[in-house]
Parts: C-alpha cells; structure tokens; sequence
C-alpha cells in the first residue's frame, strides 16, 4: 500500500493542515459522524462489537480502507468514467479489502480468524463507498485522504465505545482475547448474585446502544438538531 | 488534453488497465505472504490438535501455547499414522496432510482416516480429527483418546460461524474441559456418549452439558462426535484386539 502515498503536497496551496483540512478529520468523530449522524455501516457495528479487540482491528481496518480508496480514487477521479465509475469504486475498495485481509491473516492470525466475514464484509460497508460519492469524486488527493481517515477515526470510536459497554457487561471482563485481559467486575459482585447479561454479547444490545448513543449525542450536540 | 472519457474506447481501455494492476499486484501481494499465511494455519491446526491433549488449566494454555512451544511438542512427541475404513494402517503418509473433510465425501472404501498418537512417558493417547454441522456452518474439532479407547483425555473445537456469545461457545475452554474423562462406549462396548441440552445438567460419566441458547450447535457436536467414533471404531477394534 505504500506505493499509493504519492506526495501530496504538490496538489495543493494551502497549508497541509489548514484549518479547513483538518476540520476534514474532526468533523466526522462529532459533527457529521458516520455512524451516529449519518447512520451508516451499522451492519459490521452490530457484529464485531461484542469485545474491544476485535472493535479496534476491525476499526484500524476501516480506517485503512477508507484512506486509501478515497485516497486512490480521487487521484484518478478525473479519467474515471461517469458511466463505470461505481464500478471502479468497488474494484478500490475490493482490493484494498482483500489486501488488509490478506495481512490479517499472515500477521495477526488469531484475531482473522475472530473476525471471520467481517473483514472481507468491509467491502459492503457503506461509510467507504459513500465517502467516495460524496467527497472524493470531487476533491483533490489530499482533502479525501484526510477526510478518509477522518470518517475512519470515526466509525472506529463508536465500535470502541459500543464493544466497552457489551465486553463490560456481557463478560464482565475487558479486552479478553488479548495479553492484556482483565477483569472489571469483581468476584464478590458475582457473589452477590450479579450475572452477565447475555443480551449484551448478542448483536440486538448494540443496535440498542448506538440508538442510544445517537439520543445523547443529539441532545448534546445542538447542531445536529433539525430545526425546519 | 481533450478526450471523451465516455466513449466506449476508453470505458474498455480504463477496465483492462484496471483489472490487469489489481490482479496483478493482488496476486503478487497473496504469494508474497503465502509461506506466512501457511505457517499461521499450520501452527493453528497443530496447537488443536494438541489442545485435546495437552491439559493444562486455561490460563496456562494462552502463554504456554505459543507457535515455538506447538511446533516442538508436536514434531517431538506425536506419530502420525493413517488408517484405511477397515482399521488398517496404511503405509508412507503423514496424517497431518490428510484432508478429514475431504475424505469424509469420498466412497467408504477409498478413505484415508488420519491418527495422530500422541506419547507421553508411558502414555499414548490417540487423537482423531471430528467434522460436523453446527447452526450455520461447519464445526470441527479434534478428540483425544487415552490408551483404553474408551475413556477421552480430552477435546478441542472450532467453529466457522456460530452465533457470538451462544453457539461459538464451543471453542470455549470450560465446553472443552467438559470431555476430560468422559467415556465413549459403555461396559458391553456400545456407543454412550451424549451432549446435553442447555447448561448446568447433572452429569454422567458419559454426558457433557452443551451450551444454553444453542441447542443445534451443541446437537451438531453430538452428532460429529459420534460420526467420527464411527468412522474409527475398525481402528479402535484392532488396537484393542491387539493389546
């Protein structure tokens, strides 16, 4: 992949992280989120939430993804032709997908196999496609680079926050499945007659919580707030 | 420069330069990683195989299990043998290359079963291979007889697809540390062995509990296990009647 970080500077005047380009990488973890405003890639949300670990590789392997295909497509965006253009963007997103993948599975083979479908899933995942539509069909390889990982970050903190809350109260333990496994709930509590919830590791309790992350973000956030 | 880029000419121009760079470098990057991505697999596939027999507390397992450790242990300590349908031993193979899942499709009489004998001082333990159905995909695992073949030192399973937090339970250790024990055939030599429904049944010296909310999965096992005790018993009948 790193033949593809051709320098950008060159494409661009203002400063590489000009005010207006680094609102590009904020804007998407609070106002314009991809998840919690503009509702998208649910479908991997629900599934690989249940603990951390997996909710971070699979975060960093959006992150990636969306990176580079936009990345890659609006350096070529102006040669692609109109009428195969979705097309070219899937080829994109295909192969980065299968490429991070494949590195999964020769570098980090355990957490492939927890994984399982939902890396080569990342191809369906409309965050990607629709940051390609909307942004880098129609601005230049810097912006949609920044705006890739922008909007990567993004999705990345919501699977975190979504998998704390299932790991904490589905297992009672955090980052399980990695060296650094330990136990939140104390022994006594379970004692005391406290128990798990199983609700919490099935996928219903995360489309129950990113509804609820959604209410509070709208209440806290004034601008999201559709006055018409 | 001023072209039609949607002219039919270049549509058909831009798909071929693009098809060819992805399969290209797609293909470059896969055989590339090849010899890691099948070290990974075979180190995974060996560290089941001894999961169902090396015992050791779950804890242990996860810093004792490390590639090095599964790789010594099992080139040291493990015979492979692979037995024909009728329980003979056929000669010049390597069991860990035989397909089970391949091999389970085939007409009876052309099937290599792999073994895999594990020896531990005095010890011998056999290890066979399991392939089963669980609720949406497959599940295998690996069973491991003490030298009687009658009574299991233990298991190891994996999953392709079950349900988080239900059916993908069976990869679990506490599923695993169930079938340490547990007796296959019965007094008169009669297959016995079973897998509960649900979880936290009072249990036999043949029974195991499955798993609550997965039901099929823990059915699928029960199934699995038994194929396979099947498939091996002409092995098993010949060992016996041989000691």
């Amino acid at each position: 992949m790193s033949t593809e970080t051709a320098s950008p500077a060159q494409v661009n005047s203002e400063p590489l992280f000009s005010k207006k380009n680094r609102r590009l990488i904020t804007d998407p973890f609070n106002d314009s989120n991809p998840i919690t405003v503009q509702v998208l890639g649910i479908c991997s949300a629900l599934a690989i939430t249940s603990t951390v670990a997996n909710s971070f590789v699979m975060g960093l392997c959006v992150i990636m993804v969306t990176a580079f295909s936009n990345l890659t497509i609006s350096s070529i965006r102006t040669i692609i032709p109109s009428r195969i253009r979705m097309i070219v963007q899937l080829v994109v997103i295909a192969t980065l997908v299968t490429i991070v993948s494949e590195m999964l599975k020769a570098f980090a083979y355990d957490i492939s196999k927890q994984l399982s479908v939902f890396v080569g899933l990342i191809i369906t995942n409309c965050i990607i496609m629709g940051r390609l539509e909307a942004f880098a069909m129609g601005n230049k390889p810097w912006p949609s680079l920044l705006d890739g990982i922008g909007n990567g970050i993004g999705y990345a903190i919501i699977l975190l926050a979504v998998a704390f809350i299932r790991e904490i109260f589905g297992t009672g333990k955090l980052l399980s499945g990695t060296p650094l496994e330990f136990t939140v709930i104390p022994q006594f509590i379970y004692d005391m007659g406290y128990s798990d919830n199983g609700l919490m590791v099935l996928p219903i309790s995360a489309i129950i919580l990113i509804g609820l992350f959604i209410w509070v973000h709208r209440a806290w956030n004034s601008k999201l707030v559709d006055i018409s | 420069m001023q072209f039609n880029k949607d002219s039919n000419g270049f549509i058909i121009l831009f798909v071929v330069i693009m098809v060819v760079t992805v399969s290209i470098s797609l293909s470059l990057i896969s055989s590339g990683l090849k010899p890691l991505k099948d070290k990974n697999e075979m180190v995974d596939k060996k560290g089941k195989i001894l999961k169902s027999v090396v015992l050791v507390n779950e804890k242990e397992e996860k810093e004792l299990f490390t590639a090095d450790f599964v790789l010594n242990e099992f080139d040291s300590k493990i015979t492979q043998i692979v037995v024909d349908y009728q329980g003979n031993v056929k000669e010049g193979l390597s069991s860990f290359n035989v397909d089970f899942k391949k091999e389970t499709r085939k007409p009876e009489q052309e099937r290599s079963y792999p073994v895999f004998v594990y020896q531990d001082g005095g010890e011998k333990y056999y290890i066979i291979p399991l392939i089963g159905l669980g609720l949406w995909d497959e599940i295998s695992g690996y069973l491991a007889l003490k030298g009687d073949l009658t009574t299991l030192r233990g298991a190891a399973f994996d999953h392709k697809g079950e349900t988080p937090g239900l059916g993908a339970k069976i990869s679990e250790y506490w599923f695993r540390e169930q079938f340490q024990d547990k007796t296959i055939f019965d007094e008169q030599g009669n297959y016995h062995f079973t897998v509960l429904k649900g979880e936290g049944n009072s249990l036999k010296e043949n029974q195991v509990d499955g798993m609550s909310g997965a039901t099929l999965t823990a059915d699928g096992t029960k199934e699995m296990i038994k194929n396979s005790i099947a498939m091996y018993r002409p092995f098993f009948e010949k060992i016996k009647s041989e000691s």
